[in-house]
């Protein structure tokens, strides 16, 4: 039995019981001093009433001494904890092995002490309360590839050192291989009476009750149940009431520097949760903060945006929920690529000495914005004669058909990982323009459509976009008026693309007109991207460029073929698994300073892990442009549902369980404050005179 | 008029004229006092018989029955007064100007000057002092400026040596006389009633003036108090409130047992609270002294 807090710094006001008595000794009234006659009836009155009136003195003093003491000890919220360690099955000599569950649901607080604490606790206690001669083992399961331990030993003192040294691990349990491992250990020990003692939350994911329970051979070559007790740490108590931030995510919006931080929070307690903080933090600092609310056992996304300093090392940013019990599931980290410099070559088709009827004028303007890009324009002749490898991205507007030299250097570009932007106009003849940029195209070009006199049933004399891509990373941050504006631009004359061909190549419609026709195409080619626009670049087909729209669709369409808008992808993988990386590569530091060495597999990759911690992993001796890995937590693990004990007997065979619902919590403030209230009325009715 | 309680009294410049002050008003009251007018009174007619003093024939029986009757007159003995006031420390309780023994002076003057001017001898004797000096009863009109004098002097200070009082009166007063006692009688003494009582058994006639403060008799204190006392070095810290209903229980059965004793005595006793008015006092007083004398 222990006596616990849960506000323990409170019981410095227990110093303030010590008061009454300081009061009377150094700060009492002093009294007025006054001749009086009758001295002799004073006395006298007084020899009747003194030693009571002493007593009732003292009694005061004592009563606001302990009314203060239990105001004190009351707001500490103490409980009394009340735990019977000595299972019904630890009668007579038998071989013994405890499983101590250190799985990641054990770090879960129960006031002062995590369930792994409990639980070793309790371990501790079964350990001493078994005979010196008895045989024992533990067997930490804490997810990790079990080790054996090694057998059997009456060697108590190091058993109970390996069950005070064992921490949590942020695996998920599996209480299943534990026990076979235990019941294989008590199989080779010669007693004949074997027992198994276990002690977890019993969090319902720990166990997979579809498998057998751990059974052991007997001499005589049978299967049999071993003794089991179980000791669940939260018998007694409260079962656990966890909430998580499952899980982060970041994307770029229309503005340079803005991203959206978005984060899921599921709730997996019975308990609606109100106002619950969710903070962005970078470096230590709060950028911004929202407010999520839970139904029970519901789940909600929030978004925060914030716009980020643009700098060469790239950010680790973090989201946090306000901490619950189990505050490693509260917090998620993310690392931001730095943004790379990119050149992007404009490739006019139509140059004009009047600047609004020149056909890059409204994809420079909206490029001019873009941070960290340097943006070129040539004519055709001009740009044929142009490195492309010094750029990232080249947008062709209203060009004729080039070359065969020049197409020809485009597909070496785009497969060696550059991106291109075709938009046509009245300078592209579809014949030549299929015959040169065939390989470049997914499909061929059929014919210009003036929209107006095909549509059927519609007297407008153009065509609006009418399915959105909103899935693809250009596209995703167009909702709401970014949306409305794209969608009431108006196409007056576009290309139509082949249905049918003989070598399709696999393309992503992203924006598709009311007619059904796609208006802009995207597809990969090596290591590149192509984006087919079937309208112009400038006004001269539509309305497009006089649209809000416009600027983010040009933008993220340079971003994204530059290689510069998904700018969070780094190697990724989940805990407790391992990452094949290209060779050669440096050890890796986790969250916590663990090392862990790469394992060379073959000449070109190497195997990083098993990794055991959730976070970013940095290259040993991080260099400037070193990329971190990302292992992210398992979101089952958050779900600390407990398993019924009842299914859990019927499971272990109930003839062979002793269960130890032992641990009980007293909470003892309402007590406290009854008795500092019975305090406050003695002491009022001993001050009436 | 209003009543003549010692704060009243106060307000009058000299004790002389509290006392004249108080004084009339009680002659006042006794406009038919036996202690008006004549010291002899009428008691009965005896017939004439040789030897009789002509003087006392009654002129308008003879004329009316033709008979000699003698009147026969009940001389009252002429007895002194002796006021007896103490003056220990407890006696000051109270303000300065009307203290108890403010009281005690003012009623005992009052006596005196009443009782001068039926020509009855006063002495005065104070009981604080180890040597006490009695001021012999005289009935001449400059008397009562001495006594009037000695009461002013007088000042409340030491214990109470009511013994040597005693043994002083019974020394050097031969005769009888009508003692009055003005005291609180808040002495460490137990036996202090019981000795001043025993001159009753002697030759004295003997009344009570107890005089107490209305804080003695209530105990209104609130706040906690270092109590000292006033005729040695005793002291006592407390807080009122708790001492007050056991203090107030001791008080009642101390004015009980003196009432009692005082009747048991055969003595006059009267409570005089100091904020009460004074008139009445007396004038209950000589009150019962008329209705002692008739019987």
């Amino acid at each position: 039995m222990s006596l616990l807090f849960s506000q323990p710094w409170m019981l410095l006001g227990l110093a303030a019981a010590t008061l009454p008595f300081l009061v009377y000794l150094f700060f009492r009234l002093k009294p007025k001093p006054r001749p009086f006659g009758p001295m002799g009836l004073l006395l006298k009155s007084l020899q009747h009433t003194a030693s009571l009136w002493k007593l009732r003195r003292l009694l005061i003093y004592a009563l606001r001494s302990l009314l203060l003491a239990a105001l004190a000890l009351a707001l500490a919220r103490p409980w009394l904890d009340k735990t019977t360690t000595t299972p019904t099955t630890m009668q007579g000599e038998a071989a013994t092995v405890l499983v101590l569950d250190a799985s990641f649901s054990m770090r879960y607080a129960l006031g002062k002490q995590t369930a792994l604490e409990v639980a070793k606790n309790q371990a501790l206690q079964a350990i001493e309360a078994l005979s010196a001669t008895e045989p024992l083992a533990v067997v930490l399961c804490d997810g990790t590839q079990t080790i054996p331990p090694p057998p059997l030993s009456q060697d108590k003192a190091f058993w109970k050192r390996l069950v005070q040294e064992a921490l949590p691990s942020f695996l998920p349990a599996r209480l299943n291989p534990c026990m076979e491992t235990a019941a294989q250990l008590l199989e080779e020990n010669p007693l004949e009476a074997k027992r198994l003692l276990i002690f977890s939350d019993f969090a319902r994911h720990a166990l997979l009750m579809s498998a057998p329970p751990p059974q052991i051979k007997n001499p005589k070559g049978e299967m049999q149940l071993p003794h089991v007790a179980l000791y669940p740490v939260y018998a007694g108590k409260e079962p656990p009431q966890n909430r998580a931030l499952l899980s982060m995510e970041v994307e770029n919006t229309t503005e340079a520097g803005l991203f959206n931080f978005m984060a899921t929070v599921q709730n997996f307690s019975p308990t609606p949760q109100k106002d619950l903080e969710l903070q962005l933090r970078l470096k230590g600092q709060t950028l911004a903060k929202g407010f999520v609310d839970l139904d029970a056992h519901g789940s909600t996304r929030k978004t925060l945006s914030v716009r980020l300093p643009n700098n060469e090392t790239g950010h680790e940013v973090e989201m946090r929920l306000a901490p619950d019990g189990l505050a490693e599931d509260d917090a998620q980290t993310l690392w931001l690529r730095p943004q790379k410099n990119a050149h992007i070559l404009l490739v006019d088709g139509a140059p004009s000495a009047d600047r609004q009827a020149d056909e890059a004028y409204f994809v420079e303007l909206a490029l001019a914005q873009l941070a960290q890009t340097q943006v070129r324009v040539r004519d055709s002749q001009a740009a044929w004669r142009e490195n492309l490898s010094a750029y990232g991205a080249v947008f062709l507007l209203n060009v004729e058909a080039p070359p065969a030299e020049a197409a020809a250097a485009l597909k070496a570009f785009v497969e060696a990982g550059g991106g291109l932007w075709a938009s046509l106009g009245d300078n592209t003849q579809l014949q030549a323009w299929n015959q040169a940029m065939g390989e470049l195209l997914p499909r061929p070009l059929r014919w210009l459509k003036g929209s107006s006199e095909e549509l059927p049933n519609t007297t407008s004399p153009f065509a609006k976009i009418s399915h959105v891509q909103n899935l693809h990373p250009i596209l995703q941050p167009f909702a709401g008026e970014g949306l409305e504006s794209l969608l009431s631009a108006r196409f007056f004359r576009h290309a139509l693309m082949e249905a049918h061909t003989q070598n399709p190549q696999p393309m992503e419609v992203l924006l598709r007109l009311e007619d059904g026709a796609p208006l802009l195409v995207a597809h990969q080619l090596g290591k590149g991207h192509v984006l087919s626009f079937m309208s112009t670049a400038d006004r001269d087909w539509n309305d497009l460029p006089l649209h809000t729209a416009f600027l983010p669709l040009i933008q993220r369409s340079a971003q994204w073929l530059s290689g510069n808008l998904l700018n969070t992808e780094v190697p990724t993988t989940t805990l407790g698994n391992s990452l094949r990386l290209a060779a050669p590569q440096n050890a890796y530091v986790g969250p916590h300073g663990e090392v862990v060495e790469p394992e060379a597999q073959g000449p070109e990759f190497v195997k990083l892990g098993p990794l055991n911690t959730p976070g970013l992993w940095w290259p040993q001796g991080r260099a400037e442009e070193a990329m971190p890995l990302l292992v992210k937590r398992l979101p089952q693990e958050s779900d600390l549902a407990l398993l019924d004990m009842e299914e859990l007997n019927a499971w272990f065979g109930n003839s062979h369980i002793a269960q130890s619902h032992s641990t009980r919590q007293y909470p003892l403030w309402t007590a406290l404050l009854l008795l500092a209230l019975l305090a406050f009325c003695a002491e009022m009715l001993l001050l009436k005179p | 008029m209003p009543h003549l309680s010692l704060p009243f009294l106060a307000q009058l410049a000299t004790f002389k004229l509290r006392v004249k002050t108080l004084a009339q008003g009680i002659l006042t009251g006794l406009h038919n006092s036996p202690l008006q007018g004549q010291s002899v009174e009428f008691s009965e007619h005896k017939e004439y018989a040789p030897g009789d003093e002509l003087c006392h024939l009654d002129w308008k029986v003879l004329g009316k029955l033709d008979r000699y009757f003698i009147k026969r007159f009940e001389h009252e003995a002429n007895m002194p007064f002796v006021l007896l006031v103490d003056t220990s420390g407890s006696m000051g309780y109270g303000e300065e100007t009307y203290n108890k023994l403010e009281v005690a002076k003012v009623l005992a003057g009052a006596f005196a000057w009443v009782a001068s001017k039926q020509q009855d001898a006063v002495g005065l004797l104070s009981f604080s002092q180890e040597k006490p000096q009695l001021l012999r009863p005289k009935a001449h009109a400059n008397h009562l400026s001495l006594i009037l004098s000695q009461l002013q002097s007088l000042k409340a200070q030491g214990e109470t040596h009511l013994g040597a009082a005693l043994e002083t009166l019974s020394a050097q007063l031969r005769r009888r006389a009508v003692l009055l006692v003005f005291s609180d009688l808040l002495d460490e003494n137990p036996n202090m009633l019981s000795q001043l009582l025993k001159l009753r058994t002697q030759k004295y006639e003997l009344a009570l003036f107890h005089i107490l403060h209305s804080d003695e008799l209530n105990f209104p204190f609130e706040e906690p108090t270092l109590f000292l006392s006033m005729e040695d070095e005793r002291r006592l810290e407390i807080h009122p409130l708790r001492l007050r209903q056991s203090y107030l229980q001791h008080m009642q059965h101390f004015l009980k047992n003196t009432r009692s004793q005082c009747q048991t005595a055969n003595v006059d006793y009267a409570l005089v609270p100091t904020h009460n008015p004074l008139e009445p006092v007396l004038l209950q007083f000589f009150a019962q002294r008329k209705r002692g004398r008739r019987k």
